[in-house]
């Protein structure tokens, strides 16, 4: 127990060191004739979702990406699909351009004739590089999941072997540990399947984040807000669509309070209600980014220093987060799953007054 | 103790070391989180309604700060 807190304090305290390396390279400007390394842009690239997958840069300075496809819907011109290959060097096809500067940096924009972006922006359904990393976990997922129980279905239960052996006991440990505590043994099975998919889902997504290469390894998605937000947003319809009677009198007519504070307590309550999933979704999104943002800070230290010599202990403490994000991976799958657990308890209770 | 008793009571005590980090952590966070979003949203309204004096930042922050001491303290109570 103690080497986890020393463990804890030495993941802040380097979180809080390299935030402020980061920030502080992020104003230096590029000066003299050797290109300056500009670690922020570094590190936010790859923190930050895009349209290609960029695999490496040449030395003549041309990159070898993958180019996902690009799919737009523009109210007037319909539905637009094309390669991102041909919205590179801030080039426009039919009249979109991707953004490389300014407040919409990343996003693609719609161009009039003069070359000025349209403020109103076209709806952007592409297969980008986090969605790209996303269907690899489901494809990842139902392998495991189907080839689970097609060998339950040879063998039935018996005692496991294969690769029933590896995710039986996970699947117990989400019903006997999180699962039942928390909701209890009578209605614990209404909820089992999402809280499992959720489990899974960002367990698997966490631990593919952790391995670079290749694609659709590497990917930063429960590090992307939309998708830690969509996560949380399925934990708070669950939560309220099974809210009982007692859930909701304590919302709006909180037994013990004077009718006088009802103004004050209802709009309290209901902030209390949204907070709860709200705190989901930026633990799980602020975990995972500041693990991938250490990782590439450490290793864009050999850049800065330019040096082959910080190589090894970079290397090293590279190993050491890497380590360390294992342990944050299956973490944070079993605090959502808790917590999750834990707010559906706390709208199914009866009431008990 | 027993030898299977003492065990399962270690784990146990691993189990509640890391529901008790789950549970409080989200507490401090649900604070946070109310405190910021309303605090936010009341820069956000005086801003939209360009009004002189932020009224509505100071009732928002202090309906914030109210939230999250109440939501603190119930949810430890409930905890306990």
């Amino acid at each position: 127990m103690k080497t986890r807190r020393i463990i804890w304090f030495l993941f802040l305290f380097l979180f809080g060191i390299i935030s402020v390396s980061a920030a502080g390279a992020e104003a230096n400007e590029p000066t003299g004739e050797k290109e300056q390394f500009d670690a922020s842009t570094f590190i936010l690239e790859h923190i930050s979702d895009s349209h290609e997958w960029h695999i490496l840069t040449k030395q003549n300075g041309e990159s070898v990406a993958i180019y996902l496809p690009v799919i737009l819907y523009r109210k007037g011109t319909g539905l637009h699909i094309f390669s991102s290959r041909r919205l590179t060097h801030g080039r426009v096809y039919k009249g979109f351009r991707l953004e490389e500067v300014g407040e919409l940096k990343g996003r693609i924009v719609s161009v009039n004739e003069q070359g000025e972006a349209d403020k109103k922006l076209p709806l952007d359904f592409s297969i980008t590089k986090t969605i790209v990393g996303m269907l690899g976990a489901a494809i990842i997922g139902l392998w495991l999941f189907l080839a689970l129980s097609r060998s339950y279905k040879k063998t039935g239960i018996s005692y496991p072997k294969g690769i029933q052996s590896f995710l039986e006991p996970v699947i117990c440990f989400v019903r006997d540990d999180i699962v039942i505590p928390n909701i209890g043994e009578t209605e614990h099975e209404r909820f089992m399947p999402y809280l499992l998919t959720v489990f899974f889902f960002i367990l698997i997504n966490n631990l593919m984040g952790l391995i670079p290469f290749p694609p659709p390894f590497g990917a930063n998605v429960t590090g992307n807000i939309a998708v830690t937000f969509t996560l949380a947003f399925f934990s708070f319809i669950i939560i309220q669509i099974s809210g009982s009677k007692g859930y909701w009198r304590h919302i709006f007519a909180t037994p013990g309070v004077p009718f006088w504070l009802l103004p004050i307590m209802i709009p309290v309550e209901l902030i209390g209600v949204v907070a709860k999933p709200f705190a989901l979704m930026i633990r799980l999104f602020a975990n995972i980014t500041a693990g991938h943002i250490i990782v590439m800070s450490l290793l864009a230290l050999i850049f800065i220093f330019d040096s082959l010599a910080v190589v090894p202990v970079s290397i090293l403490f590279v190993i050491f987060m890497d380590c360390l994000e294992l342990l944050v991976a299956f973490l944070q799958a079993y605090v959502f799953t808790l917590l999750s657990a834990l707010f559906i308890s706390l709208a199914i209770v009866k009431e008990h007054h | 103790m027993k030898e299977p008793e003492k065990e399962k009571n270690q784990k146990n005590q691993e189990n509640n070391w890391l529901k008790s980090y789950a549970k409080y952590s989200a507490l401090a966070l649900q604070m946070i989180v109310i405190i910021v979003v309303t605090t936010f949203s009341g820069v956000k309204l005086d801003e939209l309604l360009k009004l002189h004096t932020p009224v509505f930042t100071i009732i928002l922050s202090l309906l914030g700060v109210f939230g999250g001491i109440y939501f603190a303290i119930k949810d430890f109570i409930k905890k306990q």
